[in-house]
């Protein structure tokens, strides 16, 4: 009995270590070649007193200039503000492979960012502004949806990307 | 079956006797506990019937079944009443206040009133959260359970509804704290002679650990509801953008708790399956002080794990990483559980019972949870995860695969005990099998429609997602897994009108409940048990290995008679007025209506006068210490304030935690420049000095030196008056400098700070203040030094936090200003 526990005791030690480097591995793949990236912070909205958020953040660049723009050869900058229940811009057109960095932020209550079928998935904090980067190498009519309850019409609250 | 201990005569009668008006008075432990029971079953009705009205809206696309209005507050609700009005009650209210008392050989808890009081607030607090009915323009809250800021403003979310949630969400936190500072308390001092900490049953173990989670984990949420309070009534700004602030604190402040609170509810579950396994497997637990190990291990990492919950607010990678990390290292101890579970099953002579069945159903449903748990851990994975439905299947196979099918394991072994008869064991297997399949069939697929992207809280979807048919897959699983709860009712019911006669021990059973008559009699033990290993009763049935059976068995035998001589506790009407006073106050601060304020203040105040004098014995507490015995010798009351304070200490910390984060935010007012540094030097060395008035006046006490007593309680009182005195004054030339309470972040943040310490000095005060009385009256004899020793230790730490408050806020402010 004693023998045949040291046996199971081997054979998990082994599988649990397997896992370990396999979990790792992905990690690793992930990070590296499929060029994950965490969203993030990458700024405020700093309101002056008195001033309401929405105005703001329409006088905080890049805010002051929505929709997309070229930055470089196959490289984008989408920007986009969210407001109880809508995304503005409403849809957008991309070229295959476009490396675009989405740069969002919300003008009232807290929203999320999120595009089926791809990874990008943020928060979108009043005063925060989050940004993430994603390349279409597929065509399609990519779905942008809010992920964080908002309201009573979170559920319709969408927008479109079009990579053509 | 193995030997009986010998059955106690039926003069006494099971603690279920006695009249209705005697449920409403009672602070038995085990009527408690039933009421808890009674109470969650009800609200699992509800919930259930919350549940089935949200797979019947998802049942096709573009439903209209509910309007999204009503089933916001429907998912909102679903989720608030699973966790604070059925899961926490079930475990901690039922089973831990049921068995605990049961399980180490003790004739109550620590605390009998306080536990009576814990379940009228709790009843309140959950009347109160669905108070919107009642009201033209209130309906229910429909912010989701987590209510995250700033949807929760009052800007975005006019109306009662969100009222109700908050403050009834206060009520529950208190009576939940007072839940864990009093099964603490039991378990400390109030273990039968013999029961060292690693002879305790793990069930006992699991609610330790838990209460200690309760008391630590609260105070967060808390502060939290605390802010959104002071946001929607006074106009502060502690989740608004515009203000400097940021919604973002909500989140911390509210996963702070809500990681913690998943083990709350897991911890006890995992208790009851250590609980169930041995005794249906025949063998002991297996590794136990791994398993005991295990728990305290999970408990300190629940507190580093609560940003794997916001991953995709954009903490920056640094704190991702370390928030993975602490999230798969939490993995390990529950994996030692699980391979526990299954050594203690292996080579065990198996008694394949309802309960056993959903005890095994337990160890497969919660490992697939804990396996979807894992993913959330990694970034990468959790990031296309985020708010999906694959979450909601997470959840649900963590609560009800592992927590319900652990309750529903609990609740065909235990009531036997509870109500003294048996259950259908055919109609529960027929109730098993149904519940795996409609559990599975409900639950399963939302991983798939997760990550094809279905969100969760979505009123509706469109017919062209393609999530149409596991949405109706889970509807149809949904009403067979109500269906399974309907059985368990009817099982119910017949058990009680005409089931099987339950012996004291019909499982064969391990631990001391098992030892006295089922049901209880009112006082449990006619005298104490001792104990001399684990597994206390098997020990006494069969004997421990090299020890013989007949030493052991004599120990726990009662001498006729000797129950005359117990002392139980009077029942107190005390507790369920003091709770319907809370319940008015609640209600007058949300309909705006002062009267009923004032009224529920003035039931309120009188009731607790009522309560500290219901006992003429004042500071004398005969049947607790006398029970206490077997505990580590200490007196229970400092234990309880002990675990009270150290509640304390993170509502404090948290509140200074929001102060540091928010000051440099602030904008706008005149910030730290306008404080006065002499004036608040001086009330802390009063404060100080007070502390050492408050040392010499139980030195007093110790010598029974009762004119001293009186010099030094006085000086104490009068010390803490002029503090706040001082901070009366401070308070009114700052908002004569412009510093009022919503000028700005670094001026709420003060405020609410300096305040809440200013309130637990004026607490001190009164607490103080009743002692000279008591002292005046000469009933504060050199035997009764305790009394002030806990006054002392309570007023010692209201100072040190001061003097934490006074570096920081003050000192360190102006430092950095000049």
């Amino acid at each position: 009995m004693n023998h045949e526990a040291e046996r199971y005791e081997r054979f998990f030690l082994i599988i649990s270590g397997v896992f370990l480097v396999g979990f790792l591995l992905v990690l690793a793949y992930t990070s590296v070649h499929m060029r994950v990236m965490l969203p993030g912070r990458v700024g405020t909205i700093e309101a002056n007193p008195g001033e309401s958020l929405a105005a703001a953040v329409f006088r905080t660049p890049p805010f002051n200039h929505l929709g997309v723009t070229k930055v470089g050869p196959d490289e984008y900058q989408a920007v986009y503000f969210a407001q109880a229940w809508a995304f503005f811009p409403r849809e957008i057109d991309l070229p295959v492979g476009a490396r675009v960095k989405f740069i969002a932020t919300s003008v009232d209550v807290t929203h999320g960012f999120f595009i089926a079928g791809t990874r990008v998935n943020m928060m979108l904090l009043p005063g925060q502004i989050s940004e993430e980067t994603y390349t279409f190498r597929k065509p399609g009519k990519y779905l942008l949806l809010c992920h964080e309850y908002c309201g009573l019409l979170h559920h319709t609250m969408h927008a479109w990307v079009i990579v053509k | 079956m193995a030997a009986q201990p010998k059955a106690i005569p039926a003069e006494y009668p099971s603690y279920l006797k006695g009249d209705p008006i005697s449920w409403l008075n009672t602070i038995d432990h085990k009527r408690v506990g039933v009421l808890y029971g009674v109470s969650a079953l009800f609200f699992m009705m509800l919930g259930g019937i919350e549940a089935l009205l949200i797979r019947i809206q998802l049942f096709e696309p573009n439903n209209t079944f509910l309007s999204a209005h009503v089933y916001n507050q429907v998912f909102t609700m679903h989720g608030t009443t699973m966790i604070f009005l059925v899961v926490m009650p079930l475990l901690l209210g039922f089973a831990a206040n049921f068995l605990v008392p049961l399980q180490i050989g003790a004739r109550d808890v620590a605390f009998p009133r306080l536990n009576a009081l814990s379940f009228w607030i709790f009843l309140s607090g959950a009347v109160f959260l669905h108070m919107g009915w009642f009201w033209h323009h209130g309906g229910l809250p429909d912010a989701g359970w987590f209510g995250y800021a700033n949807l929760t403003e009052r800007q975005y979310t006019p109306g009662m509804a969100i009222d109700f949630w908050d403050i009834g969400l206060l009520i529950l936190g208190v009576s939940t704290v007072m839940t864990g500072l009093n099964f603490f308390t039991t378990i400390v001092t109030m273990r039968a002679p013999g029961m060292t900490y690693m002879r305790m049953p793990m069930f006992v173990w699991s609610i330790l650990v838990t209460s200690i989670l309760i008391l630590l984990a609260f105070p967060p949420l808390t502060v939290g509801l605390i802010f959104l309070f002071m946001d929607r009534f006074f106009g502060t700004h502690y989740y608004q953008a515009v203000a400097g602030a940021t919604p973002i604190l909500w989140q911390h402040l509210f996963w702070l708790f809500g990681h913690p609170e998943v083990y709350i509810m897991a911890l006890p579950a995992f208790g009851m399956i250590s609980e169930i396994i041995p005794t249906f497997s025949r063998k002991p637990l297996f590794g136990y002080p791994m398993m005991a190990y295990s728990l305290i291990l999970i408990a300190f990492l629940s507190y580093g794990v609560w940003g794997h919950h916001m991953f995709a607010t954009g903490m920056g990678p640094v704190a991702d990483a370390t928030f993975a990390i602490t999230s798969m290292l939490i993995a390990i101890p529950t994996g030692i559980k699980i391979f526990s579970w299954i050594a203690t099953v292996w080579g065990g002579s198996l008694k394949m019972t309802t309960a056993f069945y959903f005890a095994l159903g337990f160890i497969v449903e919660f490992t697939i949870g804990g396996l979807s748990g894992i993913m959330h851990a990694a970034v990468p994975i959790d990031l296309q995860q985020t708010d999906s439905y694959f979450v909601v299947a997470h959840f649900h196979y963590v609560l009800f695969g592992g927590v319900m099918f652990a309750i529903l394991g609990a609740f065909y072994y235990w009531w036997p005990k509870v109500t003294g008869r048996m259950l259908s064991e055919k109609l529960g297997k027929v109730q098993f099998w149904l519940t795996v399949i409609g559990f599975n069939g409900t639950f399963f697929p939302m991983h798939f429609l997760g990550t094809w992207g279905m969100p969760r809280r979505i009123y509706t979807y469109g017919s062209g997602m393609g999530w149409t048919f596991w949405n109706q897959f889970e509807t149809v699983s949904a009403f067979i897994l109500g269906f399974a709860f309907l059985l368990m009712f009817i099982n119910m019911l017949r058990s009680l009108r005409d089931g099987e006669i339950a012996p004291a021990d019909p499982w064969d059973a391990r631990t001391l409940e098992w030892s006295i008559p089922s049901p209880p009699p009112a006082f449990n033990f006619v005298t104490v048990p001792s104990v001399s290993g684990r597994d206390a009763f098997w020990a006494r049935k069969y004997g421990t290995g090299s020890h013989g059976a007949a030493a052991v068995a004599s120990a726990g035998d009662p001498p006729n008679g000797e129950a005359e001589a117990i002392h139980m506790p009077e029942p107190s009407f005390f507790p369920i007025v003091l709770a319907a006073g809370l319940l008015l106050c609640g209600l007058g601060v949300v309909v705006a209506w002062w009267r009923l304020i004032m009224a529920g203040g003035v039931i309120l105040f009188l009731s607790i006068i009522g309560m500290a004098f219901q006992y003429p014995t004042f500071g004398q507490h005969t049947h607790e210490t006398e029970a206490a015995s077997g505990g580590g010798g200490e007196d229970l009351r400092k234990v309880g304030l002990w675990a009270f304070i150290g509640s304390e200490s993170v509502f404090f910390a948290t509140l200074i935690a929001t102060f540091m984060v928010y000051k440099s935010r602030s904008m706008g007012g005149p910030g730290a420049d306008v404080l006065e540094i002499p004036l608040t030097s001086f009330s802390t060395f009063i404060l100080l000095m007070s502390s050492l008035l408050m040392v010499l006046a139980l030195a007093a006490t110790q010598r029974g030196d009762k004119t001293w007593q009186r010099v030094w309680l006085a000086g104490t009182v009068l010390f803490g008056l002029i503090f706040l005195g001082d901070q009366a004054y401070e308070f009114t030339s700052l908002y004569h400098h412009g510093l009022g309470f919503t000028t700005d972040l670094f001026s709420q943040c003060f405020f609410t700070l300096v305040g809440f310490h200013g309130f637990h000095v004026f607490i001190g005060v009164v607490w103080l203040s009743v002692l000279l009385v008591v002292s005046f009256m000469d009933r504060l004899p050199k035997s009764r030094a305790l009394s002030v020793e806990l006054a002392g230790l309570y007023w010692h730490f209201v100072d040190i936090v001061w003097v934490v408050i006074f570096t920081l806020v003050y000192l360190m402010q102006k430092v950095k200003g000049a």
